[in-house]
């Protein structure tokens, strides 16, 4: 079931991210996940995709331990969810800045909440981000001021400006115009060549999961279950010019497949 | 400049249309001035004894701007408790609502009696008038942040005092604000009210409101007319000054700072 596309682990050695036997019912009783298991190696760019209430969000939100399991258990890095909040940052569908900051304000809040670096350095580290993501000439402006696409850019600074190990990111680029959502695609894939975490990105955009994941995983409703696992690879590199190369085109046709397969099912 | 002589030209007109009328009917129909004074009168009554209202709006300022103050320190002490939890609020909540709903003239009596008089007094009435408005928005306003940025403190592992000091409080400052606008024009009418009952007799301390009941009692009707008309500029002063610093508070971020709803 399980197709490495990153150089595997040491033979023996536990993988990087391992789920067993997941299950989560809600307090009235449905059961949005049920027995989910997988595992994940380090700097995996994991899509989930699947029908709305799927429960993807449920599964992101168990991953950072913001909601509690029912049984089954979660490893990230060698730790529970719980106590692996320092090596993960959660990007939100809406950039959920903090108003009354500034773009820098903003990137620098995670550092300043760990209270693991001086004043110096945050500034230092934050305004690195907000060069990388091309933000510098807006680092003095409050999101009012900007458009949505820079808005996410500046969530997706302040989440890698913990430098976390561990990215999930949940329909982060939903609520964006096709141009600009491809433009931070690239972008995400030049950030991931930095700075190698290890991601898991809820999309309802097949063309999106191809072009940014190396592996696919599938889900169905009712009860939430992983149906397909889909590697993805290309032989080049990942560049604008891929999403019109046939081999980009004939792995969107099977993931679109595979997805029409689950929503007929249902 | 030019704008805003533009946008007070419609209420100047009428303010000159209305104060012409009332001069005129006070003149045609001979109104006695201890029942309705000309406008002339009362501007005469305005030059004559500006050292009165002068002296008589610092007292009621300092007054009403005490109970004000303390009201907003209270206010916003008695939100953070209640942003603690949902039985604190559920539980105190309903007896704050007292303050709203007895009126302030059954009161004032009491204060009298149990503090005595003098402006201590007077500043607890105004105190009292105001800190239902200021706890009941800044509560809202702390306990109404979005889930999702609640998520994003628990992430970094935010203490309970950073996510109150970083997040809750300045997403309460419009709610504050909102509260801090009702309480600075009722903070006037509760010190006027305080004085009513609770004034100072001695010679030289009595504010607008002890003015106001000694005007009356002297048929000095013009007299009373200004004193009116000082406490009203009062109120609007102390509602401005509120506005002012809701501005320099908000404008870098807020999209509605300056409306009226600031959410
Ligand atoms: N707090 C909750 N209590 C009860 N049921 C919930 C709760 N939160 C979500 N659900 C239900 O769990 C299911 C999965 O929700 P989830 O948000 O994970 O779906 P999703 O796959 O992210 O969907 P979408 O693609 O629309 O975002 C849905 O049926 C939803 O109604
Ligand atoms: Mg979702």
């Amino acid at each position: 079931m399980n197709a490495p596309s990153s150089p595997a682990t040491l033979p023996g050695s536990p993988p990087f991210i391992q789920l067993d036997a997941v299950t989560k019912r809600w307090p009235n009783g449905s059961v949005v996940l049920d027995d989910v298991d997988l595992s994940v190696n380090k700097g995996d760019f994991i899509s989930l995709i699947g029908p709305s209430g799927c429960g993807k969000s449920t599964l992101l939100r168990l991953l950072s331990g913001l909601s509690p399991l029912t049984s089954g258990t979660i490893t990230l890095d060698g730790m529970q969810p719980d106590n692996a909040r320092e090596i993960m940052s959660f990007i939100f569908q809406d950039a959920t800045l903090l108003p009354w900051r500034t773009v820098l304000g903003n990137v620098e809040l995670g550092l300043e909440l760990e209270h693991r670096t001086t004043a110096t350095q945050r500034r230092e580290r934050a305004n690195r981000l907000i060069d990388l993501v091309g933000l510098a000439p807006v680092a003095s402006h409050y999101p009012r001021q900007l458009s949505g696409g820079m808005k996410m850019r500046v969530s997706i600074a302040r989440a890698l400006a913990i430098r976390p190990k561990i990215l999930l990111m949940d329909e982060p680029f939903g609520a964006l115009d096709e141009m600009t959502r491809d433009f931070l695609n690239e972008e995400v894939l030049r950030l991931r060549d930095n700075d190698q975490f290890t991601t898991f990105f809820v999309t309802h955009s097949v063309a999106e999961a191809v072009f940014l994941s190396t592996r696919i995983i599938v889900l169905q409703a009712n009860p939430g279950r992983i149906v397909r696992d889909i590697p993805v690879s290309f032989p080049g590199p990942r560049t604008a010019a891929l999403r019109s190369a046939p081999d980009f085109l004939a792995q969107v046709g099977e993931v679109s497949a595979a997805l029409r397969a689950v929503k007929t099912r249902t | 400049m030019k704008r805003f002589f533009q946008s007070i030209r419609w209420p100047l007109a009428v303010f000159v249309l209305v104060l012409a009328a009332w001069q005129g009917a006070c003149l045609t129909f001979k109104i006695p001035g201890y029942i309705l004074p000309a406008p002339g009168a009362v501007a005469a009554a305005v030059a004559e004894r500006h050292q009165n209202l002068l002296q008589a709006f610092r007292i009621t300022a300092v007054e009403a701007a005490g109970g004000f103050l303390c009201s907003i320190v209270g206010g916003i002490s008695v939100a953070l408790v209640f942003a603690q939890s949902p039985v604190i609020r559920r539980s105190l909540y309903p007896y704050t609502l007292v303050l709203q709903t007895v009126p302030i003239v059954a009161i004032a009596p009491l204060i009298l009696m149990w503090f005595g008089s003098g402006v201590r007094s007077v500043m607890l009435v105004a105190f009292i008038i105001c800190l239902f408005p200021i706890i009941a928005n800044t509560t809202q306003g702390l306990v109404s942040v979005p889930r999702n940025l609640m998520d994003l403190f628990k992430m970094s592992n935010a203490s309970r005092v950073q996510t109150l000091l970083r997040l809750q409080l300045p997403h309460a400052v419009p709610a504050l604000f909102v509260g801090l606008r009702i309480s600075s024009g009722i903070s006037v009418i509760g010190a006027i009210t305080g004085e009513l009952f609770a004034s100072s007799n001695a010679v030289g301390e009595g504010g607008l409101g002890y003015s106001i009941t000694y005007a009356n009692s002297q048929l000095q009707t013009d007299y009373l007319f200004a004193l009116v008309l000082t406490a009203s500029v009062l109120g609007f002063l102390f509602f401005f000054l509120v506005v002012f610093f809701e501005w320099w508070f908000l404008h870098h971020w807020h999209e509605s700072a300056m409306k009226a709803d600031a959410e």
